[in-house]
This record gives structure tokens, sequence and C-alpha cells, in this order.
């Protein structure tokens, strides 16, 4: 555990850059031009490929988490990935309690974490 | 009269093939996207130089060559018995519809097994079923360094396929020899009996559980089964009407074994018998082998 503030050795610093870079991309394979897809998760751009979901195409760009949970506050990334478990709930083109795990992504979504139970409107559309 | 089958997994959509040979109206729902199961996910190889692929494959054109209409994107949330047969709640994208048929067949299959330690819910802790959504049909690696916990030829099957996929398989434990899960805000490490490994994804490949919900609703009669650690539905024909097929019913089951049991099944309500699967060759051939299937 390092203090605050101390430098990284030359050698220990490119070892951990090294490291997240790889840790950036957890892509098996390339996107295809053609099936590129960009959205916004919190305000950063995502690139996925048409064929993602939404979980899917976050944990590729190194995001794990996808909600804070209602019960103890801790953070939720995904568990069971076939819309049963609930873990991975967020808030899609402003409708909260989504399921990100089978979301589709589309080009120009916008996806934030969730909080809790979200901020639900009463009559919002599904 | 109408046979509703749920679930268009490998058992569904046989059954749903031989249910239209025999001149049955068929009604195929499945949740998800695609039709196959576990097919969609999983890949392996299976008795005589066939593939899971080809498997699928065979199906999806069994069904299209029967005429049977895909009724993906179909959540069956409710099932209700009524004086003229059953009525099964369907929300298709927020569509709602009240299906009623004669006959009901659950081939619904399993979900896996969780984990109940400190530190389960951390990002990065999923099922096996997860890891292989993720890492075979999008191509994405959940982490670098994974834990297993399961043990048995599923597991191991998994241990290797991680290693397809790039990533390093540091541990593999027993479900009871967990202790916890440790990380900040995803998983960093996990602790066992026989100490801490650091990892960041831990994956839980250590049992099925039967997806019992809709036959439950019906009614139909369940029974604790100690070896499986799960509720199971007892064999053949319930409450007059309906069956539960395939993993469903066997409590996550080698396919062999799952295609076999809806063969028989789907025969006992139509009373045809085998010859309903002359032209798909890899069922056939995996219904009268063995259960053994290799990477």
């Amino acid at each position: 555990m390092r203090p605050f503030g101390a430098k990284m050795p030359r050698d220990e610093l490119s070892e951990a850059n090294a490291k997240m870079t790889r840790q950036r991309s957890f892509r098996r394979r390339e996107i295809p031009p053609g099936d590129l897809v960009r959205f916004g998760c919190d305000g950063e751009d995502i690139a996925a490929a048409t064929s993602d979901t939404v979980a899917s195409a976050l944990l590729a760009a190194g995001r794990r988490r996808f909600m804070t949970s209602a019960h103890d506050g801790e953070p939720r990334g995904g568990f069971c990935f076939v819309g049963r478990c609930g873990d991975c709930l967020m808030v899609i083109d402003g409708q909260p309690g989504t399921m990100a795990c089978i979301t589709a992504v589309r080009s120009g979504m916008v996806v934030e974490t969730q909080a809790g139970l979200g901020h639900w409107e009463v009559g919002a559309a599904t | 009269m109408t046979v509703a089958v749920v679930g268009s997994g490998p058992a569904g959509m046989l059954a749903a093939i031989m249910l239209a040979k025999a001149g049955r109206s068929v009604r195929l729902l499945d949740e998800q996207v695609s039709a196959g199961g576990h097919l969609t996910y999983d890949r392996y190889s299976l008795p005589g130089g066939a593939t899971s692929e080809g498997l699928l494959a065979e199906l999806d054109t069994g069904l299209r060559k029967c005429g049977v209409l895909p009724g993906q994107d179909s959540v069956v949330w409710g099932a209700f018995g009524t004086d003229a047969g059953f009525e099964l709640s369907v929300n298709r994208r927020g569509a709602q519809e009240s299906l009623t048929c004669d006959r009901v067949l659950f081939a619904t299959g399993t979900t896996d097994r969780a984990i109940a330690v400190p530190g389960c819910t951390l990002p990065g802790v999923m099922t096996a079923r997860a890891a292989r959504i993720l890492g075979e049909r999008h191509g994405v690696v959940a982490g670098e360094r994974f834990a297993i916990v399961g043990t048995g030829a599923h597991a191991d099957r998994l241990a290797a396929d991680i290693n397809d996929w790039g990533a390093r398989v540091e541990v593999m434990a027993d479900i009871e020899s967990v202790r916890r899960i440790g990380g900040q805000d995803s998983v960093q490490a996990i602790e066992t009996v026989d100490g801490t490994t650091e990892v960041d994804v831990v994956v839980i490949a250590a049992g099925e559980l039967p997806d019992l919900q809709l036959p439950g609703m019906l009614g139909v009669e369940r029974a604790f089964d100690g070896e499986l650690g799960g509720w199971r539905v007892p064999p053949g024909e319930l409450l007059g009407g309906v069956r539960v097929i395939g993993g469903a019913a066997l409590g996550g089951a080698w396919i062999s074994d799952a295609l076999r049991d809806t063969v028989q099944a789907v025969s006992a309500v139509t009373g045809a018998d085998e010859t309903e699967v002359e032209d798909l060759s890899i069922v056939r051939s995996l219904i009268s082998n063995g259960r053994e299937y290799d990477r």
C-alpha cells in the first residue's frame, strides 16, 4: 500500500500502465467497423458492437459497477446475465429499473448507474 | 387441440417439432431473443463429429419446416388452470396476451445455484452460464484471473474454455470451502479453507436447479431432492395436461438425457413413437447413444 502522492519508480509505473491498458479492453475480437455502436454511460463514451447488451459493452470497456443496491448501498455488477437476478438495473434513456444484461445497445443510448431504486416518475411509460 | 410449450431450449424445440408433426397446434414461447437455450452460448462437441451449433441449426430448421411460429421475447409470467384447460399470461415487450391451451409442456430448464458468503454480491461474481454468455456470445472476457467455485466435469470444461478466452484460472474450489470474496468496488480476491488468492472474477459452477415456478403456480406437487439440493416434480403426466420436460425435469442434465426425456414425454402425449425424429440426425444419434461428449 503506497501513501498518496508517493512517486512510483519508472518500471513499476510502466507495468501499472500496461496493466491498465490491458484491463481497459476485455474483448476477444475486434468490432468490425460496420458493427460499431456508440453510447454514453455516466457521461463516458462507450464503443460497442451491435450484438452487445448494455452489460456486455460496459464490461468490455472495463466498467464493472452497474448500480448500488437499494438494500445495502453496495456496488452490484450483474450476476446471472439472463434477466433473472436484478443485479444489473440501470437508468437507460431515462427509464430506471432496466436490466442492462438483456437490453441491446443502440446508437446514442444514454445509460446511467442506478442508485438504489432510482427515481421514478408517476405515469412514466415502460 | 393447442399445446403450449414454455421454453425454446433444445427440449422445448424438439417437443414443438414432434407435436407439430403429430398434427397438434403448437405455441412455443420463450423469454429470450433467440431460440436455443444454452445452445446459444455454450459450445461443445458431440459424439460422431456433431457439435452443439449443428444441433441448434438442426432444431431451428426442424421448427421452420414444421411451421411452428417463433415465440421469442415472450415472458410467461403466470399459469392458471381453467375449466377448459389452461391459461398462460404472456408479456411480449409490454404487450399482454392470455393464451388458452389444452395442454402445457414446461421446458423451462434450470437456474444456476448461487453462493452465499460475504462479498458474494460484488461485481465480478457471476454464474457459469453468465461467463459463457459473455465469453462465447459476446466475446467479452470478464477479467484476467478467474476463480471457479464448483468441481467436476462441467467446472473442468469451463476452466479450459476460460483459458481459450485468454484468461487464467487461479483457483478451483468446492462451494463448501469458500469463506469469503474480497474487494472494494469489485472482486479482488477469494478466500477458501486453503487460503486467499487474488482474482478478479468468481464464477459459480456449482450445480443447477430446475425452474419450476410456473408448474408450481398450477399446483403441481413438488418434492425436495436432497442430492440435487432443490425441488423436483414427479415424472409423467401432472394435473391432467401438464408435463415438465428436459433439464427442468431432470435437474440440469446432459443433452442426450434431456432429449431422450423429451421424446418419451411427447410420445406419451401424442401416441407417436421415435419415428417423429427421423429427419433430425443429430438428435437421433444423441438419444440412442451414450451421454459422453467432449470439447
